[in-house]
């Protein structure tokens, strides 16, 4: 048996355990993906990482589900430097998601990527990731005002299936650089902003989305 | 004595009937439950182009005939002329809304009334052949719809002007071929629909209303024709047709002339019977024209259901080999327009003012359930009172009004409206 601190609790637990094994043990929750007790323990989601805290430095961040526990150790489970990292490890295992939610058998609440996305606020690919698949054409590339870049995947792209712009009924991808990245699609294509904010007032007028949306515009401008 | 039916069950969206017996009198309330939606108000300030689309929600299993209607009406009031090619495949999508909407109501929502199962779970357990035809059926609707406009709830292709993509030559070849497949299952359904014993009822007012075009059976048309032979432009429709707000519920029913109507089949059917196709028009002979009867508008949904495969077998073929003119440029200018067609439940107005700079300035919508309202009541009066007179138990008499408001197949999502309440005090 050894005796380590999580969160500021002090566990004994048996030396043969995992980090997650002895966060469970004092009831504190670590998010998982690809961990499956018993089954799968190779620590590739890295969605259950923590913070081990050593004096004076910035700590290690290590992956729960497969770190063992010694004496002494002290860890944080949830602290910015957790959380940072977990949104990164999230955006990652978004970027190459294909999400296809229609067709997927957890739709209808029961899957955790979206539930941990909402959580951390990453929140999927947008919709011009469905176009390549379809092969569609670009609809911003021939000047059309597609809410495309701002919009989260998901769809299947049925309105560009059918040379139509995305209208952004699906709701706002909230990845942190995705507004920045459709403004300056925009910008490159010569697109109309005023006519993009237009759009997007039919389905997120009132939304907090839409107020961040508008500040980060505005500031987009003033660089220029 | 008052029956209450609370809520009606198998309807598309939440009613109660309540009907009042007294000694001299019986009175029908048919009350929709739905909440007002606001979407003739919400749509005012918005660009045209944003219209259709947000009109279609009024409405999930006839969205394509609400995007339809609002794009006639905007393409009216803005003077836009779409094409030949557009105006024949938007009756296709009309037909193939038609073919769908019929199975389901045919097979889910009526067919349980005639065959004496409680509900859906007991028929799939009694008739799972029926069952299963039932959802081919609407499966072949819900994919020519998904091949012409991209979507089928709320579809994707439809814009003023005309359609955002034609369809392409193997997505029409593939739909022929389905629609091939699909006719012996439309058989079937007349077959089986025609072969059922309806509860004898005369129509209370005989007066019906449908949409006058150019084909020999019009789903879309620029007027609107009675059976006691007035007709009128759909823009005159606010002449004859009038919407009255009721105190006890939130759908405004309308009046034609001062008297109750129906629209829908059997409406078409009653008018149009001479222009079915070949296959559909040999079960007609079964029926004795014009149909009289509410619970009639059962068989005559089976017989368009069969018509609308063959029509959308045809224009398919038609449009085939043909290259297609699906667009026509749109100029913003100030105008009224109105779009009338026949949604699966019969005759639906839209009827949109804009201004010069495209902007919505007032909108409304006439849909088949706030039409058909006045009738139903007072069908659902008539039943009660020749039941009572037969000396029925108050359990057949529930079961006979309920089947009776099912068999003209309600939309109350879509008849949904506000409704100013004046409250009077003594």
């Amino acid at each position: 048996m050894v005796k380590m601190t999580i969160d500021g609790d002090e566990v004994e637990i048996d030396a043969s355990a995992t980090v997650l094994d002895a966060a469970e043990k004092l009831g504190i929750e670590i998010p998982t993906l690809c961990y499956y007790a018993g089954v799968f323990r190779e620590a590739t989601c890295r969605m259950c990482a923590v913070e081990l805290v050593a004096k004076g430095r910035p700590g290690k961040i290590v992956s729960s589900c497969a770190y063992p526990v010694s004496e002494g150790l002290v860890v944080e489970t949830d602290n910015k430097n957790v959380r940072t990292n977990r949104r990164l490890s999230l955006e990652l295992i978004f970027s190459s998601h294909r999400i296809k939610c229609q067709s997927c058998p957890r739709k209808g609440g029961s899957c955790e990527l979206l539930e941990l996305g909402r959580q951390y606020g990453v929140e999927g690919v947008p919709v011009c990731s469905e176009c390549p698949l379809h092969e569609d054409d670009c609809l911003l590339a021939k000047g059309e005002p597609c809410l495309g870049p701002l919009t989260i995947a998901g769809c299947g792209g049925v309105c560009m299936d059918m040379l139509r712009v995305c209208e952004g009924c699906r709701g706002p991808v909230t990845r942190s650089d995705a507004v920045r990245e459709a403004l300056h699609l925009y910008d490159i294509y010569g697109i109309d902003t005023e006519e993009v904010r237009r759009k997007l007032s039919k389905y997120y007028a009132n939304s907090e989305f839409y107020d961040r949306l508008l500040k980060t515009v505005e500031e987009v401008m003033t660089w220029k | 004595m008052e029956v209450k039916i609370a809520p009606v069950s198998r309807v598309v969206g939440h009613i109660t009937l309540n009907v009042k017996i007294e000694e001299d009198e019986i009175k029908a309330k048919l009350k929709v439950l739905n909440d007002p939606r606001f979407i003739e108000a919400l749509v005012v300030g918005r660009r045209y182009d944003e219209v259709p689309e947000i009109v279609s929600r009024i409405c999930g299993p006839c969205s394509v005939n609400h995007t339809l209607a609002s794009i006639v009406a905007l393409e009216n009031a803005l003077g836009v002329k779409p094409s030949e090619d557009v105006e024949l495949l938007r009756e296709l999508l009309c037909q193939a809304v038609n073919i769908q909407n019929q199975a389901v109501h045919l097979y889910f929502l009526a067919l349980p009334d005639l065959v004496g199962c409680e509900n859906i779970v007991d028929l799939v357990r009694q008739y799972p052949a029926a069952v299963k035809t039932g959802l081919e059926l609407k499966t072949s609707g819900n994919r020519l719809i998904e091949a012409i406009a991209g979507r089928i709830v709320h579809p994707t292709a439809c814009v003023v002007g005309g359609f955002t993509e034609t369809p392409s030559q193997g997505r029409i070849d593939h739909a022929i071929r389905m629609l091939e497949e699909s006719r012996k299952y439309a058989v079937e359904a007349a077959d089986l629909f025609l072969g059922f014993e309806v509860p004898e009822l005369d129509s209370v007012s005989d007066l019906h209303l449908v949409t006058c075009g150019q084909s020999k059976y019009p789903f879309v048309g620029s007027s609107l024709s009675a059976s006691d032979g007035t007709v009128f432009a759909s823009s005159d429709y606010a002449k004859s047709i009038e919407e009255e707000p009721q105190t006890y519920t939130t759908a405004k029913y309308c009046l034609l002339n001062g008297s109750s109507f129906y629209v829908g089949s059997r409406a078409r059917l009653n008018v149009y019977a001479k222009g079915l196709a070949d296959s559909a028009a040999e079960y007609v002979s079964k029926l004795r024209l014009p149909l009289r009867n509410p619970f009639e508008n059962i068989p005559a949904k089976a017989i368009e259901t069969l018509h609308c495969v063959e029509r959308c077998i045809g224009i398919l073929n038609a449009i085939k080999d043909r290259k297609l003119k699906t667009k026509s440029d749109v100029r913003v200018s100030a105008g009224e327009g109105v779009g009338t067609l026949e949604a699966p439940r019969g005759v639906l107005i839209h009827d949109s003012n804009v201004d010069e700079n495209g902007i919505v300035r007032r909108y409304n919508v006439i849909t088949p359930t706030a039409l058909n309202g006045k009738h139903i009541e007072a069908s659902l009066e008539e039943l009660a009172k020749e039941r009572i007179d037969q000396g029925k138990s108050d359990e057949e008499l529930k079961l006979g009004l309920g089947s009776l408001v099912r068999a003209y197949d309600p939309c109350l999502g879509c008849a949904t409206h506000m409704v100013e309440i004046a409250i009077e005090r003594l």
